[in-house]
């Protein structure tokens, strides 16, 4: 599965905005902590101000983002 | 004079040259058979005359033909105008042909008449080029509606509506797809639940996920879109259903809970298809996520081997329930107790009061996003792909049966069904 990371300004920009009709983007956070689209929402955009994610470099989808839990012993 | 000194008889030989190409001088009118003398003109010409030939004196003309009588030929002069002192009988019969040139034009008002009956018959043609104008903006309507509904064959006006909006989103409905909504929508809406309401009006919302495109599969079949599906992250769109990439995808289905109070959970039903058998083990197809996470279900739950699902699982109060790997699912509760289906077959339902719950939460198919400590699942999206979904009232065990027997009947019409 490939995805195209984002930069932070770029999320922003993207976040719930339209692919195509009845499909938003929906960036999320890679276990790098890179913000990321999949490779499918990238070939189906066909919003005019959006097309510049087809110009964004794919890369292997590497894992969701796992938030850092606090142990008892780390408090 | 004596009779001795008359002249008794002379011979006297009459050539005549007939010149058919000399232009006709017509003599001086004379009379047929006025024989007296005159000028030479006025008076029988006499000569010898072959055997065998005729002389024709008609009017003023003399000529000698020779042969039998098949041979006509015979001078006709014009119709002498100067009148002598003689009588005309000849030109009396003239007149007699006058009639009937007179006659001739009394024909023509007969036909006249007719040309008058045509022009009446004009406006008639008049007329219809004012229908003309009537075909015209029949095409116009034609691409609107009429060609798809026309060759679809579906009476029953809601499944009419869905087809027609899937159309109208871009998507296509074949023959056997329209011949299986008419049968679904009529089954739904003439089948009676227990309580008795029809599984029609029990569901706030259903998709059968048609057309290969977003805006076609995330409709709902009853209409209300309010609760059609709202599309993030990189779905996948096919004749199965709709699959998620495990990444980002989500469907929020419009229905949120605010709050979710044990009672209103009491009178819930919900419902998930994988259309590929088996499924991919995922943490959660469906669910009531929010704040805290009340409701999932996971048809192939990681690890286990096989389906799972929680209703009320953030009070930890209900404990989890095995599936057996069924595709179909449906669960819902009677407060005191949860009821699953799969595959059209009742289960057994587990113990525990939900009854006191008040809490936030979405419904979304492909994911569960919030892990509760008391919930034994973990978050997750799926990969699996969705073929029909449903939420709404509640359904008994014998509902679910029911229910699930018309929506596979359906799936199994348009080749989507996994048992």
């Amino acid at each position: 599965m490939k995805v195209a990371i984002l930069t932070t300004e770029q999320k922003d920009i993207l976040d719930k905005q339209e692919v195509c009709l009845k499909l938003k983007f929906n960036p999320v956070q890679d276990v790098n902590e890179n913000w990321v689209i999949s490779e499918v929402e990238v070939n189906e955009c066909v919003t005019p101000e959006f097309m510049w994610v087809k110009d964004l470099v794919l890369s292997d989808w590497m894992g969701p983002y796992i938030p850092p839990t606090i142990s008892e012993g780390e408090i | 004079m004596g009779i001795s000194d008359r002249k008794k008889s002379i011979d006297v030989s009459v050539n005549i040259n007939l010149d058919f190409n000399e232009e006709i001088r017509p003599n001086n009118f004379i009379v047929e058979n006025n024989f007296k003398s005159g000028f030479f003109v006025s008076r029988k010409k006499s000569g010898n005359i072959i055997a065998g030939s005729k002389l024709n004196v008609e009017g003023q003309g003399i000529f000698t033909v020779k042969g039998g009588d098949n041979i006509n030929i015979t001078k006709h002069f014009p119709k002498p105008t100067p009148v002598s002192d003689g009588l005309k009988p000849t030109p009396t019969p003239t007149p007699t042909n006058t009639p009937t040139n007179t006659q001739t034009p009394s024909i023509t008002p007969t036909n006249t008449p007719t040309n008058t009956q045509t022009p009446s018959i004009t406006p008639t043609n008049t007329i219809t080029p004012s229908v003309t104008p009537t075909n015209t903006l029949t095409p116009t309507k034609t691409p609107t509606t009429t060609p798809t509904p026309t060759t679809l064959p579906i009476t029953n006006p809601d499944a009419y509506a869905y087809a027609s909006r899937v159309i109208a989103s871009g998507g296509t409905i074949d023959y056997t797809t329209a011949t299986a909504l008419d049968v679904l929508f009529t089954d739904l809406q003439n089948t009676y639940t227990q309580a008795g309401p029809t599984f029609y009006s029990v569901l706030e919302g259903f998709y059968p996920m048609l057309g290969l495109t977003s805006a076609t599969q995330a409709i709902n079949a009853n209409g209300n879109t309010v609760y059609d599906l709202q599309l993030s992250g990189g779905w996948t769109f096919g004749s199965l259903g709709m699959q998620g990439n495990g990444i980002n995808t989500q469907a929020y289905t419009g229905k949120d809970y605010v709050p979710i109070t044990g009672y209103e959970l009491d009178n819930t039903h919900f419902s998930i298809y994988g259309t590929i058998p088996n499924n991919t083990p995922s943490n959660g197809d469906l669910s009531v996520s929010g704040v805290e996470r009340q409701v999932t279900i996971t048809l192939n739950k990681v690890g286990s081997g096989t389906g799972r699902y929680e209703y009320d699982c953030s009070s930890g109060a209900n404990s989890i329930a095995l599936l057996n790997s069924g595709d179909f699912v449906t669960i819902s509760t009677s407060g005191g107790a949860t009821f699953y289906c799969e595959n059209s077959g009742a289960g057994g339902g587990s113990a525990g009061t939900i009854s006191t719950l008040s809490n936030y939460g979405s419904l979304y198919l492909g994911v569960s996003t919030y892990l509760p400590s008391t919930c034994t699942f973990n978050s997750g999206r799926s990969v699996n792909t969705f073929g029909w979904s449903s939420f709404g009232g509640f359904m008994n065990p014998t509902d679910m049966v029911n229910y699930q027997t018309i929506v596979n009947t359906f799936m199994t019409s348009i080749g989507r069904n996994t048992y």
